[in-house]
């Protein structure tokens, strides 16, 4: 029954048929109102007056079938209210105060009542009400007016007219507007027709979250019969972890007239469910409409989801840590490894002999740059945590350029490499972390240096582009395999050739990656055959700095 | 009598690494893994350089360190710091710590005895 009640209710919302009762009660005014006029001309009535009556009484009856569209608009309703109104005090001061035409005053109400509105019919009653003893006042102080039979037969007309259009009105007002008034807000904010078969399981509530009503699809989620639940708060059936945020919900919802909640209702099943609530503010009055859905499978997979990156984040952090303490524990007999060695071919121990001498380098060669690859390790996993914040300031780019190149200058000529610095004449001012662009420049060129054939060169650029301090350095190495540079920021940059692969990690290159990310630059690596087809081989490698931090 | 250095390490191949280096320099060496004997060694020997691994494993070596400089007959001390924690910043904290000198593991031989020798000719 309660369903049939609410399917008879239509959304009131935009534009819409007119009522039928509405047009046909109008209608039936205007015939009655030249009737009435035409009547009145037979019985005496001069023609100019009938007319006149007649035009008058055309003005509401208008007015009605032209707000017919808009009746279920509160606007549309008060304006057909005041021209019914206005017309009836008109008509009755007309026909002489207390007439019969004083039956006009009951249209405005039944407006309201044929509406849906019985909050209006006792607004517009008040309103016919005064206008009524203006009316009766006016008549009461001037007894002269005229009161031939035309205009009694006038009023006798309206006032049946007036009883006939108000007993339409009232037959076809709609059902709520007799209803008890728990409903009435419930079936007001429920517009249930629109699609069955997706019907959205729904709850009334009023200002303080208690439950004023609440759909059969309402009640099988919540395991509720209306006897029950009914001016209960709906908080009293969600688990008791979740009653402060629906208390929340409905309080957001009163200020901000909307607001949503995902609540699990108890249920003597013991199922945990996951229901989102959205409340929005009802229209009129301050009631809540609340729509449920049922988002059990989406909060179980977002459970899941969480539980699943929790997991994958202790592995990684679990890896880390790992990672880190392998690398301090390789480090102490590293430093034996590279110490001794270089004890020895000091010659502090003694002299070697050519073979010895040759094998200790060996050893000493190998520990320095596997104690290279701990220390990458080591700053990559510190990337990898967040480590490494810049320590701000402002600094001249080319500086720790010029200091890595004293640094590698060595390596350089022993590998054969011819290493060349040019640089802007004017500094290269910005504001950034000197040490780790110093790191940058070091990785950048000890690379080139790897991959450049002996006899090749290393081009190092310092300068102003545009808005960005740039560092570029070039090789006439083989260039990087375009997969690598697909790949560039991750790890392990080597390139396919086993060749190139023994010659270094890749990890410089992440950790050039990571440090430029740091210092909120772009770092780019590219091969020169790619932006110059014939030309030279090679990989040029472009770090941009702002030169403001950001 | 030669000039005498303390090495305050806990590692043990470092320990040895140090000391046949500076022996191998004509240096004597007085040596401990145990950072609260430091101070009692300093005091009782008065070398002429201190090398102080800094990762010691029951105090910091930062904390010996500021014992000696708090010492007025030791403040003169200098003190070597070695550290395998080449971290950022860290350079900066030993120096401010009160050493005179920073060397990071792994150590170059050839930087190290420079280093020794800036202090102790």
């Amino acid at each position: 029954m309660r369903t049939a009640v609410a399917e008879q209710d239509v959304a009131p919302s935009g534009v819409e048929a007119p009522p039928p009762a509405w047009i046909s009660s109008h209608l039936a005014w205007i015939a009655f109102a030249v009737v009435g006029a035409f009547a009145a001309h037979l019985s005496g009535l001069p023609v100019r007056e009938a007319g006149l009556a007649a035009a008058i009484a055309l003005v509401p009856g208008m007015a009605g079938l032209l707000l017919g569209a808009q009746a279920r608009q509160d606007w549309a309703l008060w304006l057909a209210a005041l021209v019914w109104t206005g017309f009836a005090f008109v008509a009755s001061v007309g026909l002489g105060g207390l007439s019969t035409a004083a039956a006009l005053f009951l249209v405005a109400p039944a407006l309201a009542a044929h509406a849906g509105r019985p909050e209006r019919a006792a607004a517009f009653a008040g309103l016919s009400a005064l206008a009524f003893a203006a009316s009766a006042i006016i008549g009461l102080a001037s007894p002269d007016l005229p009161s031939g039979a035309g205009e009694a037969h006038l009023a006798v007309f309206a006032a049946l007219a007036a009883i006939l259009m108000v007993g339409v009105l009232l037959a076809t007002a709609r059902p709520e507007a007799a209803g008890t008034e728990a409903r009435a807000p419930l079936m007001a904010a429920m517009p249930l027709t629109a699609a069955p078969a997706s019907r959205t399981p729904r709850v009334s509530l009023d200002a303080e979250g208690r439950i004023r009503a609440l759909d059969p699809s309402a009640q099988a989620l919540f395991e509720l019969t209306p006897e029950i639940a009914v001016g209960r708060p709906l908080g009293n059936f969600v688990r008791a972890e979740d009653r402060d945020a629906l208390a929340r919900a409905v309080l957001a919802a009163r200020g901000d007239g909307r607001a949503e909640v995902v609540v699990s209702p108890m249920r003597v099943d013991g199922r945990r469910m996951a229901l989102s609530v959205a409340l929005e503010r009802e229209r009129e009055g301050d009631g809540l409409d609340a729509r449920l859905h049922d988002v059990s499978v989406l909060e179980a997979r977002l459970q899941e989801a969480v539980r699943e990156r929790d997991v994958a984040r202790e592995q990684a952090a679990m890896r880390a840590d790992f990672v880190t303490d392998a690398a301090h524990e390789l480090r102490t007999p590293l430093n034996a490894i590279i110490g001794f060695s270089d004890l020895l071919r000091s010659g502090a121990a003694g002299a070697l002999n050519p073979a010895q001498a040759d094998y200790v380098e060996i050893i000493h060669e190998s520990g320095r740059s596997l104690a290279d690859t701990v220390e990458a390790t080591l700053d990559l996993s510190a990337i990898d945590r967040g480590g490494f914040d810049p320590q701000w300031e402002p600094t001249d780019l080319r500086l720790p350029v010029r200091a890595a190149m004293t640094l590698l200058r060595g390596r350089a000529q022993e590998a054969g490499v011819a290493l060349v610095l040019s640089e802007d004449s004017a500094p290269v001012g910005l504001e950034s972390d000197p040490r780790m662009l110093r790191q940058i420049a070091v990785n950048l060129v000890s690379n080139a240096l790897k991959f450049a054939p002996e006899g090749g060169t290393v081009d190092v650029w310092v300068g102003m582009r545009g808005e960005h301090a740039v560092l570029e350095v070039s090789d006439t190495g083989p260039g990087v395999p375009s997969d690598v540079l697909d790949r560039l920021g991750t790890r392990g940059l080597q390139g396919e050739d086993e060749r190139v692969r023994r010659r270094g990690s890749g990890l410089g290159l992440s950790i050039v990656q990571g440090f430029v990310r740091r210092l909120g630059g772009t770092f780019d690596l590219v091969n020169r055959s790619a932006v110059e087809p014939g030309g030279r081989r090679g990989a040029v490698a472009t770090i941009r700095l702002p030169q403001r931090r950001r | 009598m030669g000039k005498t250095v303390l090495i305050v390490e806990d590692n043990e191949l470092n320990m040895k690494l140090f000391n046949d280096l500076l022996v191998a320099h004509g240096y004597g060496t007085v040596k401990t893994r145990d950072g609260m004997k430091a101070l009692d060694l300093a005091r009782e020997h008065r070398p002429s350089l201190i090398i102080m691994d800094i990762q010691l494993p029951e105090v910091s070596g930062l904390d010996v360190v500021k014992w000696i400089k708090a010492d007025e007959n030791l403040a003169a001390i200098p003190i070597m710091a070695v550290t395998a924690f080449a971290m950022r910043g860290d350079e900066q904290r030993i120096l401010e710590g009160g050493c005179e000198a920073y060397v990071s593991k792994p150590i170059a031989i050839r930087d190290f005895i420079a280093t020794v020798r800036r202090f102790v000719r």
